[in-house]
């Protein structure tokens, strides 16, 4: 059983906590979630990125980010820099 | 995996099918899911929901790709969908880390966040697509446009 739809619009930051094998790091990005239809099945968003999207797909790649990553509804990027800095934990922001 | 297909087996009949209906309100279009399957689906979501609430499960995650449905014969996804909008954090294919992502993102926007696949990207318009099969929490879609409660993804919606 599968839900589908799109999501809603608005602001959102892209980020996921990973690790390179050894130590944990924080991936972010900002960007739009669009207004979209359910064009494939499943649950999916368009969003519009604030940085280039081939540049955040290159980290991604280049650098061996786990898949998955993590939108989330509004714009956290000062607090997971406090988060990272408090923690140790690096974070690659995309701008 | 085995432990929870057997507690979802074992989920008392009226119990299912009060939670089936429950369940399956949010949704704008339910007519792919029969009784079998919307029972399947409930008896799911009530096993992991107990599960949690014995072990004082915060977050948990769902080795749903693949095992489940070939233990259980349901994806997993309308029950991880379900679990994350109940606030019972729920990641997809065992995915550890990304529910530890998904915890900091609800802490810091109050919001239940998506955990998705980048699936495509398009240079033109600098956009790209966000994806899953179907785990987000319906509290997140856009009212604007109708939500269905499928049983595969396979399809083309018309």
């Amino acid at each position: 059983m599968t839900a589908g739809f799109a999501l809603k619009p608005g602001r959102v930051t892209v980020l996921r906590l990973g690790d390179d094998g050894q130590n944990l790091r924080m991936l972010a990005t900002t960007g739009q979630s669009l207004e979209t239809e359910m064009d494939v099945r499943g649950t999916l968003a368009r969003v519009a990125f604030d940085s280039n999207v081939v540049a955040f797909l290159d980290e991604m790649l280049s650098h061996g980010w786990e898949h998955h990553l993590i939108m989330a509804y509004g714009e956290i990027v000062p607090e997971l820099e406090l988060l990272c800095r408090t923690l140790h934990v690096p974070l690659t922001l995309v701008k | 995996m085995q432990t929870i297909v057997t507690r979802a087996r074992n989920i008392a009949a009226d119990r299912v099918q009060a939670a089936r209906s429950d369940l399956l309100k949010p949704f704008d279009d339910t007519s792919e899911v029969n009784d079998a399957k919307g029972d399947l689906f409930a008896a799911l979501v009530l096993a992991l929901r107990d599960f949690a609430a014995e072990g004082q499960f915060d977050a948990m995650t769902l080795k749903c790709w693949g095992d489940l449905v070939e233990a259980y014969g349901i994806a997993g996804c309308g029950a991880v969908s379900q679990l994350n909008d109940m606030g019972l954090f729920t990641g997809c294919e065992g995915d550890v880390m990304g529910t530890l992502t998904m915890l900091i993102a609800r802490r810091l926007t109050g919001v239940h966040p998506f955990l998705t696949d980048f699936v495509s990207v398009d240079r033109e318009s600098n956009t790209g697509v966000l994806w899953h099969g179907g785990c987000a929490p319906i509290s997140l879609a856009n009212p604007a446009h109708p939500s269905i409660c499928s049983r595969t993804l396979r399809a083309a919606r018309g």
